[in-house]
């Protein structure tokens, strides 16, 4: 029975699924979840907000089959309502106001320090560099007010095009290109004021 | 070009996208500019970091569908208890109704199913007792036990 569901195209599956065939749902959940998880990690850091989201993300869209025809790919489809879910739950959370060198950790400011001393070369990470850079990273979107993380977190780790942004945040490609040039501005200049004050904080240890 | 300050180009374009000629017009400038070197290592440090980021990717835990499936019944039942009913009555309706036949069935038959009445056990036998308590005499009617042998004694001397 649940291999019939698995060679069904996305179209009957959501047909099916605005009938009530529930099979026919978890399928869709089944196929989509990897894709969905992946996208969503890249808002948030914890795995209980993750799922959280994926949840709503798949609760919206059973409401909401019936409004897909089939014209774009059913992946294309759960990325806008990902897209708009986490964005929402980024906008009910609240803002840290500012990250400031005393929020960091040992680890944290030696990476920052590492990075800064070998600026001109590609240096390769190691896994416990990259942990710490993730969590870094995390800690300085959460700054960053919501709209301007979801525009970075698009465009520069997703790869996404501004007209592929516009699509899936249904904002015009001018409201995109704005957004992220404020967003580059407000990201580069937290980082700034960090290596900043993790400079002054090396001098004053010297 | 020298003059013109890059933090502009830094916010138009993401770092990974910045072409040779840019990073060498970028150079160029911070080489002289402190303000514009900084602004440059903040854009290239901030690239670093999510880049990192874009690797770190949680995976749906096992059964995560039909956590989802379980939100969505919970939802519907308190969004619309009717839908939901019929829902699962259509789920569950083979295995229920003839239950529910069954059970109609034993009710219907023993609330309907004619009674046997006490006079008829008792009609055989015209000496019983019942017969003569309850012989002309309504079952509602209550009798004293002075009543009942005043009755007894006289179907006696009738006989």
């Amino acid at each position: 029975m649940l291999n019939s569901y698995k060679e069904l195209s996305d179209l009957e599956l959501a047909r099916r699924s605005t009938d009530q065939d529930e099979a026919a749902f978890a399928e869709i959940v089944r196929r989509y979840s990897p894709r969905v998880f992946s996208f969503a990690s890249r808002f948030f850091r914890q795995r209980s907000l993750v799922e959280e989201a994926a949840q709503e993300v798949f609760l919206k869209a059973f409401l909401q089959l019936k409004n897909y025809e089939g014209r774009g790919s059913l992946e294309g489809w759960l990325t806008r309502i990902t897209t708009t879910t986490c964005l929402n739950l980024l906008r009910n959370a609240r803002n840290k106001l500012e990250l400031t060198v005393s929020d960091l950790n040992d680890s944290e400011i030696n990476w920052l320090d590492s990075r800064a001393v070998f600026a001109a070369e590609e240096k390769q990470s190691t896994e416990e560099e990259r942990a710490i850079a993730a969590d870094l990273v995390n800690r300085v979107l959460d700054t960053l007010p919501p709209d301007d993380r979801l525009v970075l977190i698009l465009m520069e780790t997703e790869g996404a095009s501004i007209k592929e942004v516009a699509e899936m945040t249904g904002w015009s490609e001018s409201k995109v290109k704005v957004q992220a040039f404020r967003a580059r501005r407000r990201m580069r200049e937290s980082v700034e004021k960090l290596l900043n004050k993790t400079t002054v904080s090396e001098k004053v240890k010297k | 070009m020298k003059s013109k300050h890059i933090t502009k180009i830094l916010n138009e374009t993401a770092f990974k996208d910045l072409s040779r000629v840019e990073i060498a017009e970028i150079n160029a400038h911070a080489d002289d500019c402190a303000r514009c070197q900084k602004a440059f290592q903040a854009a290239r440090m901030s690239s670093a970091l999510l880049e990192n980021r874009a690797a770190e990717v949680f995976e749906p835990p096992p059964f995560f569908e039909t956590r989802v499936l379980a939100a969505l019944r919970e939802k519907q039942i308190v969004a619309k208890p009717i839908a939901a009913f019929w829902r699962w009555w259509r789920a569950s309706s083979v295995v229920v109704f003839p239950i529910l036949l069954v059970v109609m069935t034993l009710m219907a038959l023993t609330i309907f199913s004619p009674q046997q009445p006490l006079q008829a056990t008792a009609a055989s036998d015209d000496f019983s007792t019942e017969q003569i308590i309850f012989q002309g005499n309504d079952f509602n009617q209550t009798l004293t036990t002075a009543q009942a042998l005043q009755i007894i004694y006289e179907q006696n001397n009738s006989k």
